[in-house]
């Protein structure tokens, strides 16, 4: 059955790779947006599905990301695009890092308070720190440098198709490192076992301040990368890349794809995105609509969607007599 | 003087706010982020029934209780569900549920702020210290003192309130006494959101009923419930104080960096004390 299988996710690979060929401009813009979101997504629950805790104030590293991107296109001649968005990752690692001393320490209800206070904080910051960031303006006018390939040479990323293979390229790469990390590296056996059990990670050894702390700033590296993708895509970065519905926005995708599982978060950001498109087209209360939804899934269906699309494969699989499979972990 | 006793009407109604979410928290461990979204709902049910009545002091009185029916409805069909999947869940679920009344606010009174102006009596200003001062604001600040010394009555002197301080402290051993603690919880649920909404009523006038305003304030009602100490109630009384008059004074002497002082300071106490300058280790 794994024929199959591969089969699915060869087509739709196919599809995301390929898909600027047969969709116009603006549907390439939207995917382009589903997909930097999409890593977003998956940063903020490395820390809610495998840390087991709620981030507040995520789209702190989100925003800095942006904003770093935009600073250093607007000052810094001559910078080539794909250190611009490391820059912008490692500066949201930096202050994620920072961050982290404190956010060991506490958990449940008050980590997501502590998360709020310096999202909140840097989102002030953001706002009143006119001479740097502009406040309520923001910083448009940054150049967007072309790509250097290589023998392939020069690209234009003002092409929407360019810049949309361009973000696949950067959040492929981190989402792929992302999940290595997880699923084949000491580090993310550690982390899952202190969601399962902390007490019993400790007894047997693990030390579980330093694993929480570089899941967290790993967590902020892939927030601030996507920021940053964010950032160069907008052209202009404002305090709203920052503020809490930013924050409140990857806890909605995550949720709704499914927090439990490592893709879910893709599949939630682009039902998010795409659904959120479709619907403020026909009706402006959409968000009602996916709130209502929200709290529906949260309520009935805390798996998530992609938990549904399983369940359903699970059935299908006994229906055709194939053993189900094993329940994700 | 007037900065401070601006500061303190501020931060009254930052306490009536967040006294309704600290004593939900201690009770039930839910941090409710949908909280400031009932305050919303007092202020727009205020708004209507003045519009209606145009009654002032009849709108105080029921829409606060109408905020409180909605705070009884949304705890015994939302919030009870999920109680056992645990805190995450119930923050998730509460942010859904701000979304959902915000979007509700925006349906059924449209997006534009709604009128409602200051009763007669209370619109004239009186003379403190040789400068005048609005009448309205005075009011604010006697009522929402009232409503702590009613408050601190309740929970100190009746049974109920006896009911409701052991439920804080351990509320599965009271549940285990014979108490109906799912009872005490949505009626502690309600009072929470009656407090808000009759925060929203009196703030009306003042800052205007609009979609934004549960945004507003909400953030600075976290910042004092925060600070305080999630569950303590002397805690918030004191950091609400706090914050008042540091978003009085702030205005005032530093206009640039208020903001960013009331977040700093939050982070720092998070920072240093997790659980807030008076709450209970968690």
């Amino acid at each position: 059955m794994k024929k199959v299988e591969f089969g699915i996710l060869g087509l739709f690979l196919f599809l995301i790779i390929f898909c600027p060929f047969f969709l116009n401009q603006v549907r390439v813009r939207l995917m382009t947006e589903v997909i930097y979101f999409g890593l977003f997504a998956v940063s903020l629950n490395l820390i809610l599905g495998y840390g087991g805790l709620l981030s507040f104030g995520h789209s702190a590293y989100f925003g800095l990301g942006a904003y770093v991107t935009a600073l250093a296109l607007l000052h810094i001649k001559g910078l080539d695009l794909i250190s611009v968005v490391l820059l912008g990752g490692l500066a949201a690692a930096l202050v994620g890092s920072f961050f982290s001393l404190f956010l060991i320490r506490v958990s449940g209800t008050y980590f997501a308070m502590l998360t709020m206070a310096f999202g909140q904080l840097l989102y002030a910051v953001a706002l009143k720190w006119r001479s740097v960031t502009r406040g309520d303006d923001g910083i448009g006018n940054f150049p967007r440098p072309d790509l250097h390939i290589p023998l392939l040479g020069r690209v234009d990323m003002m092409d929407a198709s360019n810049f949309y293979w361009f973000t696949l390229a950067i959040v492929g790469a981190m989402v792929f490192f992302a999940w290595y990390i997880i699923t084949r590296t000491s580090l993310g056996i550690s982390i899952i076992l202190l969601r399962e059990n902390e007490e019993r990670a400790r007894f047997l050894g693990h030390r579980t301040s330093l694993t929480r702390f570089w899941l967290f700033t790993f967590s902020s590296f892939l927030a601030g990368i996507s920021g940053s993708l964010f950032g160069i895509f907008q052209e202009l970065v404002t305090a709203t890349s920052i503020d809490i519905l930013r924050s409140t926005d990857p806890i909605l995708m995550v949720v709704i794809g499914g927090m439990r599982h490592f893709w879910g978060p893709l599949l939630g950001t682009l039902v998010y995105v795409v659904a959120g498109d479709w619907l403020s087209g026909i009706t402006v209360r959409w968000e009602f609509i996916i709130g209502c939804f929200f709290i529906v899934l949260v309520l009935f269906l805390r798996g998530g969607l992609i938990s549904l699309i399983l369940d359903l494969e699970n059935r299908f699989m006994k229906i055709i007599g194939v053993n189900a499979k094993e329940p994700l972990p | 003087m007037i900065s401070f006793i601006h500061g303190l009407v501020y931060g009254i109604l930052m306490f009536l706010i967040a006294s309704g979410l600290t004593i939900v928290f201690g009770m039930m461990g839910v941090l409710n982020l949908a909280h400031a979204s009932f305050y919303m709902f007092g202020g727009y049910f205020g708004a209507t029934l003045l519009s209606l009545t145009n009654n002032f002091w009849l709108s105080l009185i029921f829409a606060p209780i109408l905020t409180a029916a909605t705070g009884s409805l949304t705890e015994r069909f939302l919030i009870r569900p999920i109680h056992s999947a645990g805190p995450i869940f119930e923050l998730l679920l509460t942010i859904g549920l701000s979304l959902v009344m915000l979007e509700i606010v925006k349906c059924g009174w449209g997006t534009e702020p709604q009128p409602m102006p200051i009763p007669t009596v209370l619109s004239g200003s009186v003379k403190i210290l040789g400068s005048p001062y609005p009448v309205y604001r005075l009011f604010m600040f006697g009522l929402g003192l009232a409503v702590i010394l009613g408050l601190t009555i309740i929970l100190t002197k009746t049974n109920l309130g006896m009911i409701v301080r052991a439920a804080i402290s351990d509320a599965e051993m009271v549940s285990s006494l014979g108490v109906n603690t799912p009872l005490t919880f949505n009626f502690v649920f309600a009072l929470g959101a009656g407090l808000a909404g009759i925060a929203g009523v009196i703030a009306g006038p003042l800052l205007m009923i609009y979609p934004g305003m549960a945004a507003a304030i909400g953030m600075s009602a976290f910042v004092v419930v925060a600070i305080g100490g999630l569950g303590s109630l002397s805690g918030a009384v004191l950091s609400s104080f706090l914050i008042g008059q540091l978003q009085s004074f702030g205005v005032l002497l530093v206009p640039q960096f208020s903001l960013v002082l009331i977040f700093l300071l939050m982070a720092i106490v998070l920072g240093m004390k997790p659980q807030g300058l008076f709450g209970e280790k968690g």
